[in-house]
């Protein structure tokens, strides 16, 4: 049931319901059950206990994502985020928003992360936010504990 | 599966008995009508029928980027951030283990662009009741600077004088306005302060630059929120300097002075400069008789957030290496405002171990006097 997509897109058989066999607790393979996808507010960050630690779980109208609950800046409580989008770097006067839905924001300092990968959007702060495996069963909303590592640029 | 708020490990682990002074917090009334029990029932009218106007701030020259507040101080049930006490005993007293919450309130600062006189006393006046009241009186760690206002200097040293005694107000909030705080007009204001023992606590208003007769950052109006947040420490700069060479150590050798928020990285070079101008023209400054830097070592004191966020370990230790720094400088984390500092992030992590038991009580013991630990056993 796992995939290497980082977060989870939601179907539209997931977002209507569609009636899945699944018991909560932790999964054959690890992942552990958070809720029903419609218990999921839209950009409302769950706070979630996952394999003892906190996390974040969050439906966005790019997906479902799980992130740590500190941010690498100061420690910030990232589940007290606000989920945005981002302007993109563009020319001088003209504003590019994009990204809508896979960016949160730090409650504190506004530093912006990436949902998918936990980096810092544009670079920022050198740290970044942790980011787990999310994958919709049917009707509900699991999640690993297990941080997915940045992926490492190849050699050119 | 949902969890509580993780309980953050205390700030120096169980083996430290440092208690930590936090000398800027910002606590709100949930609204202005809030105030109205402590205004008589004239001044009610009169704000009932013309309203009251809490800012002439930034927010009305510059869109902040994401919010002025912290997101996670917001009250669950409403209101704005900061406005439960209760609320930020949980989130951010009890979790640090801050011993004393030295509370600088925000919705005065308004009145810096009233032109009502006695409408700017009145309300001042009841906001301070406020505080007293549900703050200080909730909590033996929550201590108050009381606000007055330069509008009537001789209705600010009355106000002054009223509090004096109240347990539990440790400063007194000098708003700024179009006066540097070097003119003998405040001076009414600073007999009355010392006199009662209490410190001057200078914070920024959010309307520097902002109106007609509102101190401004130097030279022009900045483009946006972060260019304006970079340069606004020139007020307080020329604030420091003016008080020094305005000769107002020399009328009150008693007088302290809290610069809250101003930052304090750019004091050496103001010194520096101060000692030299006046040893070169020593004619252009008569009110004074010492070096500057010496009035400037002995009567001020300037708050750490938002701290400079240098990168390298010889950075941070010449940002804290200037002579005198160590005995000038207080812990503030600015809660709850969006460029708040951690106090474990910046206590653990970025200010030297050699200083910390300076900068957490030592020197703010110094600035207030013991009694403000009353909530230490």
């Amino acid at each position: 049931m796992t995939s290497e997509r980082l977060g989870s897109t939601v179907t539209a058989d997931a977002a209507a319901g569609a009636p899945g066999a699944v018991t909560p607790g932790v999964a054959d393979d690890g992942f552990e059950y958070i809720c029903e996808l419609d218990e999921l507010v839209p950009n409302k960050i769950r706070r979630s206990a996952v394999g003892g630690r906190e996390i974040g779980v969050v439906r966005t109208v790019a997906g479902v994502f799980a992130i740590g609950s500190s941010c690498p800046h100061q420690g910030g409580p990232m589940c007290d985020g606000a989920i945005k989008g981002t302007m993109e770097p563009s020319d001088r006067n003209e504003y590019v928003f994009a990204q809508e839905g896979e960016v949160v924001t730090c409650p504190w300092h506004g530093y912006e992360f990436e949902l998918k990968t936990g980096a810092s959007v544009g670079g920022a702060i050198l740290g970044r936010i942790g980011v787990y495996q999310v994958d919709v069963r049917g009707t509900a909303v699991f999640c690993s504990s297990k941080r997915i590592r940045p992926q490492r640029r190849r050699a050119e | 599966m949902t969890t509580q708020l993780a309980t953050p490990a205390p700030v120096f682990g169980s083996e430290t008995t440092y208690p930590i002074v936090d000398c800027d917090i910002h606590p709100m009334a949930p609204s202005t009508a809030d105030f109205y029990p402590y205004l008589s029932s004239a001044w009610r009218q009169h704000f009932d029928e013309r309203g009251i106007r809490t800012y002439a701030r930034a927010r009305d020259r510059y869109n902040h980027p994401a919010d002025t507040q912290r997101l996670d101080a917001y009250p669950e049930d409403g209101g704005p951030a900061g406005s439960d006490p209760a609320m930020t005993i949980a989130r951010h007293l009890d979790p640090f283990g801050i011993s004393v919450a030295l509370l600088l309130p925000q919705q005065p600062y308004g009145v810096t662009s009233w032109g009502d006189v006695d409408a700017a006393s009145a309300f001042i006046s009841a906001t301070n009741d406020f505080f007293v009241e549900k703050w200080v009186g909730y909590d033996e760690r929550y201590s108050l600077a009381v606000t007055v206002s330069p509008h009537d200097p001789a209705a600010a040293a009355a106000e002054i004088r009223r509090h004096a005694d109240t347990p539990g107000v440790i400063a007194v909030q000098l708003l700024l306005m179009d006066r540097m705080l070097g003119d003998t007009w405040y001076d009414p204001i600073y007999e009355a302060a010392c006199e009662a023992g209490l410190p001057i606590a200078m914070h920024q208003s959010g309307a520097e630059g902002c109106f007609t007769y509102s101190q401004g950052p130097a030279v022009g109006v900045p483009r946006s929120y972060g260019e304006r947040h970079v340069v606004l420490t020139q007020v307080g700069a020329a604030n420091v300097a003016d008080m020094v060479v305005g000769g107002a150590f020399e009328r009150f050798p008693e007088l302290k002075v809290v610069m809250v928020e101003w930052g304090f990285s750019w004091l050496p070079s103001l010194s520096n400069r101060l000692d030299l101008f006046w040893q070169r023209d020593p004619s252009a400054a008569l009110r004074i008789k010492k070096l500057p830097s010496e009035y400037i070592q002995k009567h001020f004191t300037f708050t750490t957030q938002p701290l400079d966020e240098v990168e390298t370990q010889a950075d941070r230790k010449a940002l804290f290496s200037a002579s005198g720094l160590s005995d000038m400088l207080l812990f503030s984390s600015d809660y709850p405002h969006y460029d708040t500092d951690d106090p474990r992030f910046v206590l653990q992590n970025k200010i030297p171990e050699e200083l910390r038991a300076a900068l957490c009580y030592q020197n703010a013991v110094g600035v207030f006097g013991p009694e403000i630990l009353r909530a230490v056993a």
